[in-house]
């Protein structure tokens, strides 16, 4: 071993020297730097005595990393307070990239019984994979799956695992619990001594307590631990009693002790009920020691025996419950240091030895980085058009599953564009579904309120989906391509669900259909606005279809399925057509509408748009538990059809009194807002479900839920201190004239 | 560094029978990729998709263009799946797996040279920078 002057790490900002194979306590120690201010060293990554900020990382083994050039290391809890947590809002600045690695096998630990488990492992022609901390690998944590998650230093690994995990993560010595033994320097178990000292440091003069370190001369004390005296920091003699209780100090600079072993089980015990095997020293019974009297027992939380018998003398006398009102083994070492002391004050006071507290992952402290391996967002969905509207400045939100434009910046000049001249707005969110197949009709029927068999080809019908209860699960249309294929639609949210839906019907009824759903595959663009019809008349489409009808054509050059429809009130077609040929139509639509005085529009002004028709969101304006009636959709469920989902349902309820209504409002001043309160005469009477200024109408309208009062709905309440009055739907258009212009 | 660009690709949703009709009659410069009980990718789009209905006239045929695609070399593939990939690849080749990669649902087909990676345009954005 050679220690040279080139090789330094800093410390608290001043460079030390180290030699070569040293850890960072190693080279700590060779400097008189100890990294916490004392406390009874292992050595074996153990105890919390070694733990200091490492390159920006707290809560460092420093007797488990290498001491490598420039390493800073920084003794945060310098003095005995604890290592300071990153500020909350700190931004991570070490990336950690995880990998994955499949196997057979996986052992842990190589020691002795470690290697003899690999080598079994590998002779029975398994794959196996190697875990240790000699090569900067530490297994924090075993889930099911089973999967073993292992901290390198360079990445995180998780090892997913066919057969069998074997801990063997071998023992951890016994520290002692006296006065003194938390934190005086020079105190050190007997592996510790023999490492330290093999790394050349000078131990002065050293006592042993209990087994003695190999290789390094020791006075040999017999009697139990008393206390630890000491000066600066350091310990300077140590007290023992003899059977009799007589104390003797025995002066020294170091106390080596030998006080038995506890087994590194909290892998294997995580793991019990996954094929999981614990071998060696690890599958050991624990050394107990003599219930202690005095002293720190756990050096992490800083709980001493005071604090347990206080603990047990308020009742608590369980092992989880003493864990829980002392925090002792909640610490860094999760129990390594205490769990031995705190088994023996219970056997010694309840006289039952209890079994150890529940080991969870994980049982090293991981940092934020590490975490996050391998983590993502949630993934937002995205149109072929969404880096059009990134283009054009569109605030983008999280609709559904999607990210759709909420504004280009102005929503007035959005809402007027469709209102005066002409717009456009992606709507290739929309859930998209085809059945199709000798019972489509049938399946169809028996699914929708709505009579299907009266659609005639060509033609779309509006549609609402209700559940077995009667309830409002989603809306969209039907659209009839042949007897036996129809086009459905649903909303944005609703179309993975809506699928599930579908199919699960179908099976259950052992329906012969196909179902294909087009969402993601298929685009669509609204044209909407008075000068629509133009627009498309310049795009090629020289005749628009009838309301409520669908063609199949070509516009701007692009196959396209015209629907004509309306969600804002005026003239209005969906135009869908190939993923592909998304970007192509929308810029071909907005160069041709220039003069049109084009502008697309997002989901703001959409939903102020259909507010003032009336139309409601599902989700957004009905809740839970809105059934037909309540929304005034009563004319879209055909109760003289024989069956479809619902009906009985809806025929109970038809049944009930209405205790609430969805309704619209209008109010002559703006002010109110969505979720705003109703109040009747004092009383809580709903609440606002949709709420827009309308520009057009001049006054402020919305939808909201309203209860009954004497079996009648009110006609004014009040909202957020304004008087509103109850109004037939819709605010706008009541004609509806403009949308089948 | 995975690369995606669109596909041309043909979705049929039919009966499985139909389905695996369909699939022998075409060579083995077409990718067969089965991503439903119901429903099959190919990939490049087929010259006649509507041959299925010789099999299936009920069946749902779409010249999907809403693919995305790349491919990696067999030992690129292998680095990028260990980072990203939480369930164990088969072994075999030529395979069809499919499944959650860097959490994004992706279909492959590996063969022994390379891998095909296929996915849904919605995701491919979001896809390329997290393999990036």
């Amino acid at each position: 071993m050679t220690q040279s002057s080139s090789l330094k790490i800093v410390v608290d900002g001043k460079p030390q020297s180290f030699s070569e194979g040293d850890s960072l306590l190693i080279a700590m120690l060779r400097n008189e730097a100890h990294p916490t201010g004392g406390g009874t060293l292992c050595c074996g990554g153990d105890c919390p005595h070694c733990l200091a900020t490492v390159d920006g990382v707290s809560y460092v083994r420093t007797c488990q990393v290498p001491a490598k050039p420039r390493t800073v290391v920084e003794r945060e809890n310098w003095g005995g307070s604890h290592p300071v947590l990153p500020e909350v809002n700190q931004p991570i600045n070490k990336w950690t990239e995880a990998r994955n690695r499949f196997c057979d096998v996986v052992v842990i630990g190589q020691g002795e019984s470690g290697q003899a488990a690999a080598a079994e492992a590998q002779a029975a022609g398994k794959d196996v994979v190697t875990v240790d901390t000699g090569n900067g690998e530490e297994a924090i944590a075993i889930y099911a799956g089973p999967r073993v998650v292992v901290r390198t230093d360079t990445h995180m690994l998780t090892l997913h695992v066919r057969d069998e995990i074997v801990v063997a993560t071998g023992a951890a010595e016994i520290p002692p619990v006296a006065p003194g033994s938390h934190n005086l320097m020079g105190l050190m178990t007997r592996r510790a001594a023999e490492a330290i000292a093999q790394a050349g440091i000078d131990l002065g003069k050293v006592v042993s307590i209990g087994a003695a370190p190999a290789g390094i001369e020791s006075e040999s004390l017999s009697g139990e631990i008393v206390r630890f005296d000491g000066a600066d920091g350091k310990v300077t003699a140590v007290v023992m009693a003899d059977e009799s209780g007589t104390e003797t100090t025995y002066t020294c600079d170091t106390v080596a002790l030998g006080l038995g072993l506890h087994p590194r089980s909290a892998l294997y015990l995580m793991g019990h009920d996954l094929p999981v095997r614990v071998v060696g020293e690890a599958s050991g019974e624990t050394d107990l020691p003599k219930c202690p009297t005095d002293g720190i027992v756990c050096p992490c939380i800083g709980a001493s025996v005071e604090d347990l018998q206080y603990t047990w003398d308020s009742g608590f006398r369980e092992m989880e419950l003493i864990k829980r009102s002392t925090l002792a083994g909640t610490g860094t070492c999760q129990g390594m240091s205490c769990l031995p002391y705190i088994q023996s004050f219970i056997l010694d006071k309840g006289k039952e030895l209890q079994p150890r507290f529940t080991a969870r992952p994980m049982n090293r402290q991981p940092t934020i980085g590490e975490i996050a391996a391998g983590a993502h967002y949630r993934i937002t969905l995205r149109t072929a058009l969404d880096g059009e509207h990134r283009k054009l400045g569109a605030q983008m939100e999280r609709s559904g599953p999607w990210w759709r434009p909420w504004t280009y910046g102005d929503v007035w000049s959005e809402y007027w564009a469709v209102r005066t001249g002409v717009s456009i707005m992606d709507v290739s969110t929309l859930g998209k579904i085809v059945i199709a197949g000798p019972d489509a009709l049938a399946c169809l029927e028996k699914l929708y309120p709505t009579k299907v068999a009266t659609i005639r080809t060509g033609r779309a019908r509006y549609v609402l989906n209700l559940d077995e209860r009667g309830y409002v699960l989603d809306d969209g249309l039907i659209a009839k391509e042949s007897d036996t294929r129809y086009a459905l639609t649903f909303t944005s949210s609703g179309s993975t669900h809506s699928e599930m839906w579908l199919r699960d019907w179908a099976h259950s009824w052992g329906m012969d259909v196909r179902i294909m759903n087009q969402t993601r595959s298929l685009g669509a663009i609204n044209v909407t606005g008075p000068q629509a019809a133009e627009l498309l008349r310049r795009a090629g489409l020289e005749k628009m279809p009838k309301f409520m009808r669908f063609v199949d054509t070509e516009v701007a050059g692009v196959p396209c399925r015209v629907y004509r429809l309306s969600f804002t009130g005026e003239v209005s077609v969906e135009l869908h057509h190939h993923h592909k040929d998304s970007v192509k139509l929308w810029r071909v639509l907005i160069d041709m509408g220039q003069d049109l005085g084009i502008r697309p529009h997002g989901l703001d002004a959409l939903t102020r748009l259909r507010l003032e028709k009336g139309h409601i969101i599902v989700g957004q304006d009905s809740d839970f538990d809105s059934t037909a009636r309540r929304i005034h959709h009563d004319w879209a469920v055909k109760l003289e059809k024989e069956a479809f989902i619902g009906r009985q349902a809806v025929i109970r309820t038809n049944r009930i009194e209405l205790d609430k209504m969805l309704v619209g409002f209008e109010m002559d001043e703006d002010g109110a807002f969505e979720g705003a309160v109703i109040w009747y005469e004092g009383e809580h009477a709903g609440f606002v479900t949709s709420y827009t200024w309308s520009p057009i109408l001049n006054k402020a309208v919305m939808l909201g839920w309203l209860n009954y009062f004497d079996g009648a709905l009110p006609t004014e309440v009040t909202i957020n201190d304004q008087t509103a009055r109850r109004v037939a739907l819709p605010f706008y258009d009541k004609e509806g004239g403009r949308a089948k212009a | 560094m995975l690369k995606l660009n669109r596909l041309t690709a043909t979705r049929i949703t039919s009966t499985t029978a139909a389905l695996e009709s369909l699939a022998e009659t075409l060579g083995a410069d077409t990718v067969v990729m089965r991503i439903a009980p119901d429903e099959y990718l190919f990939i490049p789009e087929l010259a006649q998709p509507e041959a299925i209905l010789e099999f299936d006239p009920y069946a749902i045929i779409l010249q999907d263009s809403s693919w995305f695609g790349g491919e990696l070399a067999a030992d690129e593939s292998a680095d990028l799946l260990e980072i990203h990939c939480e369930w164990e690849p088969p072994a075999e080749r030529p395979v069809f797996a499919q499944g959650a990669v860097a959490e994004i649902p992706l279909k492959m087909w590996f063969t022994a040279e390379k891998t095909l990676f296929v996915l849904h345009a919605p995701y491919a954005h979001d896809f390329e920078e997290r393999v990036s």
